[in-house]
């Protein structure tokens, strides 16, 4: 139709042929469009080497990696010359304009279609041809925000095929129809325009440069976008492909091991080094909004993630960056039609291990033994051939294969004016463990409009739901101390599972089948993230930043208990208990930027400032208990019910903040940040900090002499000091709070429980901001056309005033129960040492294109001065001048006493050494001095007398013996492609760590009457046989303290992991498109794959905090993961 | 090209606006969940609940329901393990067989109990002291009340201190700012010092007796007689003497028949009671509180007895009732028969203690299975109107001081003021009540302090005096090495003994401690 009313209209002759051949044009523009609309999805960069290419076989291979076809005539390319390209990773624009450089040919891109037209001379014919009375002659000049032309533009007239490029001069004209008023104008390195045209045929147009982080070495810094070869700060970015087939659902797994300088452990991160006794976790900047929980973000939305690390870069956050920053983009939409991607993935898990315990013989012959040595009979049950059954393997019936199925599902697409990405994700799945499973809900909303050409809006909504049901056995530990005679089941209890009894058994443990199946707990969450930005750039060189965003969630716990008999003899009541939290926490940023070019200073401010207000959350408890019938499970209708708590809150936060920077000539750069922050955390006089810092650079490769080396692509030198500050301890720390939280006490004559009050908590007014001054200094390399990137850096970090609850005497009665009272106290300063080494190699041989990247950190901890100018000692963990925070500190085991004769010599020594120290000790009096303890007996473990005073003592034999903080960190990450197969494998690791496993007095410890693992196998029997000399004898109640903290519970923390290993296949292009799908690619995927470690219990990875990391609970495993998945593009 | 306002006005407006709610007072955030020490204690309501809370430190770790009884029992040899606590209570255990260590956690809680007390007092006696500065006046004597309350319990720490452990760490002020690492006293006597002084300000401030709400309260007898105490084990006679003489008109002795009253559920802070810790099972209870910690879970209160529990043969049976204590009830009259002490039926099950229990249920008397079962506890336990105690719903006070206990001490002071007959006459006074024969005859001083030894082993077994009553009459190297031969092959007390390791914890954070020799005390 279109084209007979084409034809009808036009007269014949020259324009005639030149109508069908823009109708032909025209045509073949919608035809491959229509066709090809879904062919999306692949790269938009080209990488691309060879000599003397032919120009077609150059599309052919741009086709190849991009998906644009083609349209060109065969007589257009008759004549031209082959080209030379070396490129990697370059916008198909610019590898265009590089072919056709120095042919009389130009390019039009419409809809994924590439068509090759004739370079035309001005004034060009139209490519539509129209009455000439509807068209008019448009001239114009483009250039940049310097002034400078923009040259080689693509100009078209928006709605029509007529399409024109600009001259180097930045010069075009184009016959525009009357009734058009538009102009999409596109460059390389420049953002794409529309470009309103008024009465007048000339126009002036600027185009600004790209500096958001749509650019490929554009990187996210805190309140902007940076150049990466313009920083001067230690900034890493996560290669996205290096994340893989994103199964695992929080940040900091996809972070362990990827840059260089992070430690992760368990889901805890640590950016160079641990500078705090409290809360190290970096912060997380979602999309520039700060305060967000990483949780909630769907690893499918993520498009990008850098890491902040040296105090130049994390400064403008202050003290909330103190520990780094993790800023986290997601994805958006981009220009073009709509896309929808779609990813389908199943997965099962598995404990990588299980730990070799006890046969029943074997136990019983245990017990036995541990018995008699304590001077006791074993009862007549144990005593009897029953209980040496196996009946039971407690492993098999706790640990299960879990399975997962996920669904995540992503529209995107966009215009000039506006772009916008939606994702909906649900996942479900199961544990390893008995007990649990989850399902989850995720969902993003992005939308970024132009508004006008000075404003630009953007919002962005994240809302999860996640609902959690099931619980895990109470403890690990009963599922390696369970008799393997007690069966799992056992009608004759009326809550029908098996248990010990106290009096037969001599036990205490739960069966960990009946715990998990008895209680019923579930926890639904709500979390909701909102923001909304807008930017204005009132004038030339200015831009005002606003957002201002509000996230918090909302949760209910629940649990239901089921009446039952615990095995001690004790009824537990039915009982359920329901709570309910909230989290409200609105922010408010706002920044003002300045740019400035003059020849060459170039330089840029911005100032701003964060309000934090309002920010309130709070939550309420009720219990009931004893419910005669339990089809209704509601507190109401509880024999007893009660609120058993409710808790409110607010935080405020304020902070101004500031940064300059300065590049003279491209080669010198500066940047210098300040902020300043208050929090309520402190007393008042103690609020604020200011946390400045600086740094330098120097683009060596851009001098000349380098230029000349032609060796380096990259050569940078950069170095940066700065303070930062850490308030993370908790809210009104500073007060002696008072404790009223079940303080009854039974007064009266009808006995009445009287509410008490104390304080359990010292004040601690003086306290002030914790502070870390980090230096640091590196280099970036690029060699081979930037095939392979170097960078190494070092860094001090001196950590001063860090807060701490300080273990303070016993004696000033703060406290109660188990819990200590410390009051907070700026307590310790420690300093960490370390270099970094990055490096990435990517090439390509043949069809196989792969990257390698590895990276490496070493780091070493050290305390140098304390507070109170004591050691702290927390159970094993502790903290002294010259060691590293939180070492362990114990006995050295030397072996066991294989004789009676060794203990009394040992005895005979000690009392030797002590007569000589004090030669007026009474024989009554040396007869009660011993080399360890009165109890000690042949078949104990015998320690090391470390003062030599001839006796193991507790405050002089006690030493460092290990230390968790590993030395060494290192990832090594292998992505490769070979035509439609890509693989990804990933390794990370750590050297110098020791663990202290915390479950040996429970599972190795022989103390008590409870199954162990065979490694008590090779305990001491008799001095006829004594084992393998180092584990001691059994004996229930550890009269001669062998189970104290000593190097026996110490083993080597160091591990190899395969983290990731992935393979996907995608089909042809052309398959997929006849099947009516832009991409489908199939994977297989696992993580957690293989563990190298010496470590003997589940894994060598346990979370904890600082102070105790390291201790090892006996706790579950970390799951080993399969999956299969399915991607596919629409 | 056109100027376009809109944009820099826009700017202007919001940099306003970001900028002028940056109130200056937004950081100024109170707490809105708990008070402070400063908005806190300020009224005589609050300092009461300061005075009750020093009462919950007896329930604190592990102490006056749990593992402060066991302690006590086990280094008397008035209670011995089971399997199940041999097993589960190897801390306990360890005292049983006389290993005194620095960590053991039973000797550290006891250490964190007192001086959780001594802050509590503390804090009652510096915002008591406040509040009476600022008012001038306390015309309901609540707030003095309370401050007598911290008195007696101040005292009643540091009397622990002094006695087990001798020279500790003294903290008489709320503000230990300048006292962190509080040093060693010089001496015991410095301890006991402070204890006579706050038993003697506790005379003054509290009342004799309690309305029926504040009953539990301690009350100036209760100061009076523990100060009589102190001055008995500090050897002031005389002192202590006139002190138990003041009590006489206040207190008596149940009828033997109301025997029980003084160790069961009802009938409590009865007129033979002077200080009792107070237990109530109430329905709702956290019901494994009080052998853990009382205060904080759940807000649920833990306030009754583990005790019960813990001795019951068809309870937990952790504590059974040792066959050496059977024979002390069996010795001879004036007239040379042999006599089994009445008291024997009321102590103990099984042999010639009780062969009946439940003799006050509508399920009982059911026969005692003395053969399988061997001897348990009967007086501190509740076997006879209830079967178990079904999951430490015990209400069972624990009382620290009664006056038997009082009568038998003026009756030592008397003895060591060469006042035999006077020793005499109370100690008929104890034997009369439960219906055993009096002593007509004359007897010398040893002769008297034998009977007195016997008399209060038979009166107070099972109530944890009899290790301090040993270690003051410095015979507990002696007598307990007879038994530890007996029970481990081997004698295992000696002199260091006489006194409590301070805690290994103590010695890892208070680093102004001093020197503790050969990691004792």
């Amino acid at each position: 139709m279109l084209l007979n009313a084409l034809y009808k209209m036009s007269p014949p002759g020259g324009i005639y042929n030149q109508i069908v051949k823009a109708v032909k044009l025209t045509i073949i523009f919608l035809t491959i469009a229509l066709l090809h609309a879904n062919a999306k999805g692949l790269s938009q960069t080209v990488t691309l080497s060879g000599k003397n290419m032919p120009l077609r076989k150059v599309f052919s291979e741009i086709k190849k990696q991009t998906g644009y076809y083609f349209f060109f005539s065969n007589k257009l390319l008759k004549d031209a010359k082959p080209v030379t390209l070396d490129v990697r990773d370059m916008k198909l624009t610019e590898v265009l304009n590089l072919c056709l450089r120095d042919e009389q040919l130009d390019y039009v891109i419409e809809s994924k279609t590439v068509a090759i037209t004739r370079k035309v001379e001005t004034p060009q014919p139209p490519l539509v041809q129209v009455p000439a009375d509807t068209l008019r002659e448009v001239r114009g000049r483009i250039i940049n925000s310097r002034g400078e032309p923009v040259s080689n533009a693509s100009v078209i007239v928006k709605g029509t095929t007529i399409a024109t490029a600009a001259h180097a001069d930045g010069v075009f004209s184009l016959r525009m129809p009357v009734d058009r008023h538009e102009l999409l104008i596109s460059s390389v390195g420049y953002q794409n325009i529309s470009f309103r045209v008024g009465s007048s045929n000339d126009v002036l147009v600027t185009m600004t440069e790209n500096t958001l982080s749509a650019g490929e070495d554009a990187v996210v810094i805190g309140y902007g976008v940076a150049k990466k070869s313009d920083l001067t700060g230690s900034v890493s970015t996560v290669n996205i492909k290096d994340i893989g087939d994103r199964q695992n659902p929080d940040l900091a797994t996809l972070l362990q091991g990827k840059v260089a300088g992070v430690d992760v452990n368990s889901g805890s991160i640590r950016i160079r080094g641990v500078t705090s006794f409290n809360n190290t976790d970096p912060l997380v900047v979602v999309d520039g909004f700060l305060g967000e929980t990483m949780a909630t973000v769907n690893p499918n939305d993520i498009e990008n993630i850098e890491v902040l690390k040296d105090a130049s870069s994390t400064a403008i956050y202050g003290s909330r960056g103190a520990n780094g920053v993790i800023l986290v983009t997601t994805r958006k939409g981009k220009l073009g039609d709509p896309k929808v991607n779609i990813n389908f993935n199943s997965g099962i898990a598995t404990t990588p291990k299980k730990l070799h315990v006890l046969n029943a013989a074997q136990y019983i012959d245990f017990v036995t033994e541990g018995m008699n040595n304590a001077g006791q009979t074993v009862t007549p049950k144990l005593a009897s051939p029953d209980v040496k059954k196996d009946v039971t393997n407690w492993q098999d019936e706790v640990f299960r294969i879990a399975h997962s199925n996920s669904i995540d599902v992503n529209f995107s697409g966009g215009t000039p004016k506006s772009t916008y990405y939606v994702s909906f994700g649900y996942k479900e799945g199961n544990d390893i463990v008995i007990g649990p499973k989850y399902k989850m809900f995720t969902s993003r909303f992005k939308n970024d409009l132009a508004l006008r050409s000075w404003l630009k809006v953007g919002t962005n909504l994240a809302l999860t739901y996640r609902r959690d049901e099931g619980a895990r056995p109470l403890q690990a530990q009963y599922m390696i101390n369970m008799p393997p005679y007690i069966p799992v089941k056992d009608t004759s209890n009326y809550w029908g599972y098996g248990s010990i009894n106290r009096q037969t058994d001599l036990g205490d443990n739960v069966n960990p089948v009946a715990s998990s199946a008895l209680t019923h707990p579930s926890v639904t969450e709500l979390d909701y993230q909102g923001n909304i930005w807008a930017e204005i750039t009132p004038f030339k060189g200015l831009v005002y930043h606003v957002q201002a965003g509000v996230s918090g969630f909302w949760n209910r716990g629940a649990i239901w208990n089921d009446k039952y008999n615990d095995g001690s003899g004790s009824t537990v009541l039915n009982s359920y208990t329901e709570n309910s939290n909230y989290n409200y926490a609105p922010i408010i940023e706002s920044y003002l930027t300045y740019s400035r070019r003059l020849t060459r200073h170039d330089f840029s401010i911005m100032g701003g400032n964060t309000w934090q207000s309002r920010s309130d959350y709070g939550g309420i408890a009720i219990q009931g208990q004893d419910f005669a019938n339990t089809d209704i499970r509601n507190v109401f209708y509880a024999a007893t019910r009660s609120i058993t708590n409710e808790n409110q809150g607010t935080y405020a936060a304020k902070s101004f903040f500031g940064r300059l920077n300065y590049s003279y000539d491209n080669r010198y750069l500066l940047t210098v940040n300040v902020r300043t922050d208050g929090s309520p955390r402190f007393a008042p006089a103690h609020r604020w900090g200011t946390f400045p810092s600086v740094a330098v650079a120097w683009k060596l490769h851009e001098e000349n002499f380098i230029k000349n080396l032609a060796i380096f692509d990259q050569l940078k030198l950069h170095a940066s000091w700065g303070i930062s500050g850490n308030d993370a301890i908790g809210d009104f720390r500073y007060l002696a709070q008072v404790w009223t939280n079940g303080v009854y006490y039974p007064f009266g004559v009808t006995p009445t429980l009287t509410q008490g009050a104390t304080v359990l908590n010292d004040a601690s007014d003086d306290i002030k901001w914790e502070s870390t001054t980090s230096k640091a200094a590196g280099l970036d390399m690029g060699f081979m056309r930037n095939r392979l990137n170097l960078t190494a850096e070092y860094f001090i970090k001196n950590s001063n005033d860090i807060l701490f609850a300080v273990p303070r005497p016993v004696s000033l009665g703060y406290g109660q129960g188990v819990t200590d009272g410390n009051a907070i106290v700026n307590a310790a300063s420690c300093v960490n040492k370390g270099f970094e080494l990055t490096g990435e190699y990517r090439d390509r041989i043949g069809k196989l294109n792969y990257s390698v990247s590895a990276n490496y950190t070493h780091v070493t901890n050290n305390v140098t001065s304390l507070g109170l100018g004591q050691p702290y000692l927390d159970v094993v963990s502790r903290t002294d001048v010259n060691h590293p925070i939180g070492y362990f500190y114990g006995y050295k085991a030397v072996g066991v006493f294989k004789t009676q004769a060794e203990v009394d010599q040992a005895n005979q020594s000690a009392r030797a050494a002590a007569l000589k120290q004090n030669p007026s000790l009474s024989p009554a009096d040396l007869a009660q001095i011993y080399y360890q303890l009165a109890t000690t007996k042949a078949g104990d473990e015998k320690f090391k007398d470390i003062d030599g005073d001839g006796r193991v003592t507790d405050d002089k034999d006690r030493t460092n013996i290990g230390n968790s903080i590993p030395k060494n960190l290192f990832g090594l990450s292998i992505y490769m492609t070979y035509g439609a197969f890509d693989m990804n494998i990933f390794f990370q690791g750590i050297t110098g760590s020791q663990l202290f496993y915390m479950g040996y007095g429970q599972t190795r410890g022989m103390q008590a009457v409870q199954n162990q693992e065979t490694y008590v196998l090779n305990r001491w029997h008799s001095e006829q046989d004594p084992g393998n000399g180092m584990v001691p004898r059994a004996v229930m109640g550890d009269p001669a303290q062998n189970n104290r903290p000593s190097t026996l519970q110490v083993e080597s923390g160091n591990y190899l992991k395969l983290r990731q290993f992935s393979v996907g296949y995608s089909l042809p292009a052309n398959a997929t498109s006849r099947m009516g799908f832009s991409r489908i690619r199939l994977y297989l995927s696992g993580s957690n794959l293989l563990t190298f470690t010496k470590y003997s219990g589940y894994d060598p990875e346990y979370p904890s905090t600082n102070l105790d990391r390291g201790f090892q609970y006996l706790d579950f495993p970390p799951s080993r993961n399969f999956s299969v998945g399915i991607q596919v593009g629409l | 090209m056109k100027i376009n306002i809109l944009p820099k006005a826009l700017v202007i407006l919001l940099l306003t606006v970001t900028s002028a709610s940056c109130r200056k007072d937004l950081l100024n955030i109170s707490d809105p969940n708990t008070f402070n020490y400063a908005n806190y204690f300020n009224t005589p309501d609050e300092i009461r609940q300061g005075s009750t809370a020093i009462y919950l430190s007896f329930y604190n770790n592990d102490m006056m329901g749990f593992q402060w009884p066991e302690m006590f029992d086990v280094l008397a040899n008035e209670a011995q393990p089971s399997l199940p606590a041999l097993a589960n209570e190897p801390m306990v255990s360890a005292l049983w067989q006389y290993q005194f260590e620095n960590t053991n956690t039973v000797i550290g809680q006891f250490w964190k109990m007192c001086y959780q007390m001594i802050l509590r007092s503390n804090l009652v006696l510096d915002k008591g002291a406040q509040y009476i500065a600022r008012n001038g006046d306390d015309n309901a004597h609540i707030v003095s009340q309370s401050m007598g309350e911290a008195y007696f319990l101040r005292g009643y720490a540091y009397f622990q201190l002094a006695f087990y452990w001798g020279k500790v760490p003294i903290r008489k002020t709320f503000d230990q700012s300048n006292n962190i690492n509080a040093p060693r006293a010089a001496s015991a006597d410095d301890v006991w010092a402070v204890a006579e002084d706050d038993f003697k300000h506790a005379q003054t401030l509290l009342p004799a007796k309690w309305d029926d709400a504040n009953v539990g309260r301690a009350t100036s007898g209760a100061a009076t007689g523990f100060l009589g105490k102190l001055y008995l084990f500090t050897q002031k006679y005389t002192e202590a003497l006139a002190q138990f003489n003041a009590l006489s008109s206040r207190y008596s002795l149940l009828p033997g028949s109301q025997w029980e009253d003084n160790f069961g559920e009802t009938n409590k802070n009865n007129a033979e009671s002077l200080f009792e810790v107070q237990f109530q099972w109430f329905d709702g209870n956290w019901w494994l509180a009080p052998i853990t910690v009382s205060e904080g879970i759940n807000n649920l209160p833990g306030t009754q007895s583990g005790r019960q529990q813990l001795y019951g043969w068809n309870d937990w049976g952790n504590w059974f009732f040792p066959s050496r204590r059977v024979n002390d009830f069996v010795y001879t009259d004036e007239a040379g028969n042999s006599y089994t002490d009445p008291r024997a039926q009321l102590t103990f099950y099984g042999g010639i203690g009780a062969m009946t229990w439940l003799n006050k249920s509508p399920n009982g008397p059911k026969p005692y299975d003395f053969a399988t079962l061997g001897y348990w506890y009967k007086k501190i336990l509740n076997k006879e109107y209830k079967e178990t105690e079904n999951n430490l719903q015990s209400s069972n006070d624990l009382r620290l001081l009664r006056y038997a206990d009082v009568l038998l001490m003026a009756a030592e002071c008397k003895l060591n003021l060469n006042d035999v007959p006077g020793c005499m006459d109370l100690i008929n006074q104890v034997r009369t009540r439960i219906g055993a024969f009096t002593y007509q005859k004359t007897y010398s001083k040893d002769q008297a302090f034998d009977l007195l030894k016997r008399e209060r082993q038979l009166e107070l077994m099972g109530e944890e005096h009899r290790f301090d009553d040993l270690k003051r009459w410095n015979i507990l190297v002696e007598t307990m090495n007879i038994e530890t031969q007996a029970l481990f092959g081997a004698p295992r007390v000696s002199a260091k003994h006489l006194m409590f390791p301070i805690p290994l914890s103590e010695i890892d954070t208070n680093l102004g401690l001093g020197t503790v020799n050969d990691q004792w005390n």
